[in-house]
């Protein structure tokens, strides 16, 4: 599979899985509210509508795995209108069941995706606490300004790739500030590191795209303030994927979602 | 297959950002200009430089400090003190005061350049003020060190052969790269910003260590043939223009090739 890094179209490459993911999660709603009655059903019917993926932000002083994402154990209201007993929390892993053979590594045995893992065995629990540290020493919110303070072209905000470290300038990129929160949340401890830390086995860890919504987000913002800015066409091997960058923001109010987005990204 | 072109547009899929939706009926100009200052004032507020725009001596002191971190008036530096627009701040060895203005003042940088699989896998490039001997041997206590002054990271599968673009990419020479800046470490320090001290303190004081935190091998700079470093430094125009909307004009950029000679090891041993 080709994977979009150190290219132009690391960003836009993105947009269509974290929409389909979006929808993928939107298409549970019908069957889940059909088990719900009477006023609860009456509000998740208006609710569902207008759910969209939430972002993670972390460009701040104070970045940290959202609490949502950490708690283990959560009470949500039941179909009879009740809170339910404590249950696992859905956002804070995802259970391999069966764990993938390809798996390599500490993956092979860990039986959920860990943050921070606290051992390379299959009793690893994660330290969020950890990851949470490593955020906070890495200047994200400073490194976001950065890349809509200095990078006024797309190659330099896209993506990291770089022929010489003598290119004029700051060469801070939405790929690596992304890059960098892969690492701090899955963690940094040599030999001892989360799923969110490698690429193959990234995206099994919910957050990554809360994450990659944040991403999304901050290409859309640097979209609308560098609207004149073109993509240039510097890479002809992979040209046929980008184009001349246009005003991406109309102030439409949101559409309904899509019907369906295929595998491929379009719409049907 | 959907391409990047076809996706440019956010409502494509049918979402726009509340950002966005929150300037309707604004020119494509002015909207860019909204969303700017709103990521201004999202993300803002981290460059010395800012100070420089402010329309008060005491905005000034208080957007130095909110750029160097509210401890600042505890250290030796204390303060800077302003007036007009020329901001007074404390150096070190030797000590006294040096003078920033709109005019005289630097950003100053380190970029790197390395070959994405140089660490095995995903990896830390972290940035270090201090004498090469005061750096731990164990990388886990790189963060927390006091001279520890930015990081870069390598997000990356072990090998470029993991992924067909992954090795197109490696096998055209391409390199993975990204900066750390050393404005607010070198004033925190009482380096003054200009003549040619920032470039005999990095000279001396500059070093860098990597880790992989796939494989755990921890890497000085001649470990790593890959590695390009290039210093840099300019300051704004004073000319009013614009960089991004209502940003000032960067000078053009200034390499400061006797500092690392591009490389560090070459440079901190001759």
């Amino acid at each position: 599979m080709p994977l979009l890094t150190i290219v132009p179209t690391f960003p836009t490459w993105h947009r269509p899985y974290v929409a389909l993911y979006e929808q993928t999660i939107v298409n549970q709603f019908d069957a889940i509210i059909a088990g719900y009655s009477g006023t609860i059903k009456q509000g998740l019917q208006q609710a569902a509508p207008t759910w969209r993926l939430p972002y993670w932000e972390w460009a701040t002083d104070q970045p940290a795995i959202p609490v949502e994402f950490t708690t283990t154990s959560i009470q949500i209201y039941g179909t009879n209108g009740q809170l339910t007993d404590l249950q696992p929390n859905p956002f804070a892993y995802y259970e391999f069941n069966p764990i993938d053979p390809s798996f390599s590594g500490s993956y092979k045995v860990y039986p959920i995706t860990l943050r921070s893992p606290s051992t390379s065995d299959a009793k690893a629990i994660s330290q969020p606490e950890l990851s949470n540290e490593n955020l906070q020493g890495s200047d994200l919110k400073d490194s976001t300004w950065k890349i809509f303070s200095e990078a006024s072209d797309w190659d330099s905000f896209s993506n990291e790739s770089t022929k010489s470290a003598d290119a004029a300038g700051p060469m801070g990129s939405l790929e690596g500030v992304h890059g960098t929160v892969h690492n701090c949340t899955g963690g940094t401890v040599p030999r001892l590191f989360g799923h969110m830390t490698n690429i193959p086995v990234a995206a099994f860890d919910p957050i990554f795209w809360l994450h990659h919504c944040q991403v999304e987000r901050l290409l859309t913002l640097w979209q609308t303030i560098y609207y004149a800015f073109p993509v240039p066409d510097t890479q002809p091997q992979l040209s046929n994927i980008h184009a001349q960058s246009r005003l991406i923001a109309n102030r439409e109010e949101p559409r309904s979602l899509p019907k369906i987005i295929d595998c491929n990204g379009h719409i049907r | 297959m959907v391409t990047s072109a076809d996706i440019q547009s956010t409502l494509t899929y049918g979402y726009v950002y509340p950002e966005i939706k929150a300037h309707p009926n604004v020119s494509q100009a002015q909207l860019a200009q909204l969303v700017f200052d709103d990521v201004e004032r999202l993300y803002g507020g981290t460059n010395v430089s800012d100070a420089f725009t402010t329309q008060s001596e005491e905005e000034t002191v208080n957007k130095v400090v909110e750029a160097l971190g509210t401890g600042i008036q505890q250290t030796a530096l204390g303060l800077p003190t302003v007036s007009g627009k020329t901001i007074r701040f404390a150096k070190v060895n030797p000590g006294g005061h040096y003078e920033l203005n709109p005019d005289t003042y630097q950003d100053w940088i380190v970029n790197l350049a390395i070959d994405k699989y140089a660490l095995g896998g995903s990896g830390r490039i972290m940035f270090f003020l201090c004498p090469e001997s005061d750096i731990p041997e164990d990388p886990t206590e790189w963060p927390k060190h006091s001279d520890y002054v930015g990081v870069y990271d390598i997000f990356a599968y072990s090998t470029p052969d993991e992924c067909q673009n992954c090795k197109a990419l490696h096998e055209a020479g391409y390199k993975v790269g990204g900066t750390v800046y050393l404005t607010k470490p070198l004033i925190k320090r009482g380096i003054a910003l200009i003549g040619d001290e920032p470039e005999k303190y990095l000279k001396e004081k500059l070093q860098v260590r990597a880790y992989s935190i796939t494989t755990g091998d921890v890497y000085t700079p001649e470990m790593l043939p890959s590695l390009e470093l290039s210093i840099q430094s300019a300051g704004y125009d004073a000319t009013p223009g614009v960089h991004g909307p209502g940003r000032p004009q960067r000078k053009e950029w200034q390499i400061h090739r006797d500092v690392t000679g591009g490389r560090l090891k070459e440079a901190s041993t001759t």
